[in-house]
């Protein structure tokens, strides 16, 4: 009995799996996504915004060099680049300036503020509380160091701003460039996980921000009271999207995908980046995210052929076909550049991710980039007790 | 990137340390550019009178003095320190009003440049006579210092005779001037030994003063430092 009942929990599961694969590429096909790089934007002679890219930097990203090469090429705007860091002696700055030098007519600034050092605050949002006071722009572009951008992503993904009642709009983004196992691991992370997911929650009209690569609007940012207002939340992508919702306007998903750049990168560090957006959603929803079980019917399947090995041994074989099918479709869907051996490697995500799944519960502490807090309601941050 | 305040007042004015105690301050600290602005204030109205009276402004007079330190202390601080330091005013029109006074640094200079006259006649004679013309703290500041409204007020105006804006100065930043599109950079506004750490700007540039000025004219690529004391670094959470 309970054999069928975990067995047909896999099937279940495999079946979500499929339609949000599904969904996922219906979604990229219709709106003509995946960038190319020789798509140009159509010229129709209408004004477009003046776009702040707005782009915090800690340290030396995988590729630094080539991704902010990457926004001196865009296309179809008017723009600048906002440099944001902490400390003015950050590595990451002297990249900066090497392609400030390489590129002379790069619209590239630089601006380094601590910002509030009182208490534990998102450095990210610091950052970019710091670039918007010197953004000149109508549209505020985020972008992660790491996101490395076609020369017309930009614009494509801020062409929905000409319906005013869009305010917050997000890419969808893939890895790129894994070379280590952990990157592996991480890129079908994302490729597997997060990229469906965003699909799947945007289709049911949930407002889901991912802040890797997203953009609003001034008015927009200014109505919701500015980035201070999450200053001391660790999500500040999905609460962002929240408050933009909440002030009247739409949050939609672009189909645009963006690149993030995941070159070398250890097992350890990749499961923690799971664990901590995990962490993230077990703040939001508890039930939902005891939920993503199902999305995980490698675990179930092996659980079910160990009770009841005569009937359902072949169901883990099975599942794990049938998820590296699903990855190859959206691998392909998404243009992620993911090579066969790199599939293959799938029922190790499987199991890792039923890892990290399973100890979110036990604990709401998170450590990111040198700071430890633990995660409140809304994934506020809160000062973690030495 | 090169760390400069182009803001810095010393004992010529109404500073409170010396040419040489300002280098070798701003020296050790890390800064590679600075620029040596002491106030020229107008003689014309009873302000600038006072100003002059109790000696806190360039001169005429002493304008040569003034120049002649300023270049033996270039010489010093380039073999001590390998720092840059330009001469430059800050050309200084205190009214009754913070909607009519205005101050400008004059960057580069090797004449004496006056404040007297119109808000605008000053700007020309600056344009005439220097390399760069910033626009100071042109918005609200925080504290009970007198503000200078007068060039935001006519930033449309007077935007051909003003060539960089203070987007920050001291521990002030003012957003409305990256909003309203102007070149901008950010200055200590230096007066005393606790504004060291304050609003600075990165000049992407080789470490010669041509090439500062060329990227100064330039306007573009210029960022802004909030520069912490180092004893501030380290706490954050």
């Amino acid at each position: 009995m309970a054999a069928a009942a975990f067995g047909a929990l896999a099937v279940a599961g495999t079946i979500i799996l499929v339609m949000q694969v599904l969904l996922t590429r219906r979604f990229c096909r219709r709106a003509g996504a995946c960038s190319k790089p020789e798509e140009r934007i159509s010229e129709s002679g209408r004004a477009t915004p003046f776009v702040s890219i707005l782009k915090p930097v800690c340290g030396l990203d995988d590729q630094l060099e080539e991704n902010l090469l990457s926004f001196t090429r865009l296309r179809g705007i008017s723009y600048e680049v906002i440099i944001s860091a902490e400390e003015w002696d950050d590595p990451a700055l002297e990249i900066v300036r090497r392609v400030m030098v390489a590129r002379p007519f790069a619209p590239f600034r630089v601006i380094v503020d601590a910002g509030s050092r009182r208490g534990v605050v998102n450095r990210k949002v610091e950052r970019l509380i710091a670039a918007a006071n010197v953004a000149t722009g109508d549209v505020f572009f985020i972008s992660d160091s790491n996101v490395r951008v076609e020369p017309d992503d930009v614009a494509k993904t801020i062409e929905v701003f000409r319906n005013p009642r869009i305010g917050c709009v997000s890419n969808i983004f893939t890895a790129s460039g894994a070379r280590s196992f952990g990157a592996t691991i991480e890129s079908l992370h994302l490729l597997s996980f997060v990229a469906p997911g965003a699909v799947l929650a945007a289709s049911a009209g949930i407002a889901c921000v991912v802040g890797k690569s997203m953009a609003i609007t001034r008015e927009v940012h200014d109505a919701i009271g500015g980035f201070a207002r999450f200053r001391r939340v660790l999500a500040e992508d999905q609460a962002i999207g929240v408050a933009v919702k909440k002030a009247g306007y739409e949050v939609v998903l672009s189909p645009v995908v963006v690149r993030n750049v995941i070159v070398h990168r250890s097992v350890k560090r990749a499961v923690d980046r799971q664990l901590r957006w995990n962490k993230i959603r077990y703040s939001f929803s508890q039930p939902l995210y005891a939920a993503e079980l199902l999305l995980n019917p490698l675990a179930l399947s092996i659980i079910a052929a160990l009770l009841l090995p005569a009937r359902l041994a072949l169901l883990p074989v099975v599942v794990v076909l049938s998820r590296v099918v699903q990855l190859a479709i959206l691998n392909r869907a998404l243009d992620a550049g993911l090579r066969w051996r790199q599939l293959a490697a799938t029922p190790v995500l499987d199991m890792l991710m039923l890892y990290a799944w399973y100890l979110a519960f036990f604990s709401n502490t998170i450590t990111w980039r040198g700071y430890r807090a633990r995660i409140g309601r809304n994934t506020e941050m809160i000062e973690h007790a030495a | 990137m090169l760390l400069a305040d182009f803001h810095i007042h010393t004992t010529w004015s109404d500073g409170k340390l010396s040419i040489p105690e300002v280098v070798d301050l701003f020296g050790r600290s890390g800064h590679d550019v600075i620029a040596i602005t002491d106030h020229v204030v107008n003689s014309d109205t009873w302000i600038g009178k006072a100003a002059h009276r109790f000696g806190l402004t360039v001169t005429a007079e002493n304008f040569a003095e003034y120049r002649e330190e300023i270049e033996r202390e270039r010489k010093r601080a380039l073999d001590c320190y390998g720092m840059i330091v330009i001469a430059g005013f800050e050309l200084t029109q205190n009214c009754v009003t913070r909607k009519s006074s205005a101050h400008v640094l004059a960057l580069g200079v090797d004449e004496f440049i006056s404040a007297d006259g119109t808000v605008e006649e000053m700007l020309q004679r600056a344009q005439r006579h220097s390399r760069i013309v910033v626009a100071c703290h042109p918005h609200e500041q925080s504290d009970w210092f007198s503000n200078t409204f007068y060039l935001w007020n006519r930033r449309e105006e007077v935007g051909d005779l003003v060539d960089l804006w203070e987007i920050a100065c001291r521990w002030d930043l003012f957003p409305p001037v990256a909003r309203a599109r102007l070149a901008y950079i950010g200055n200590s506004d230096f007066h005393r030994e606790e504004h060291l750490y304050a609003w600075k700007t990165l000049v992407p540039s080789r470490a010669n003063e041509t090439a500062v000025f060329r990227a100064l004219e330039k306007g573009h690529g210029l960022g802004v430092t909030r520069l912490e004391s180092p004893a501030l670094r380290g706490v954050s959470a």
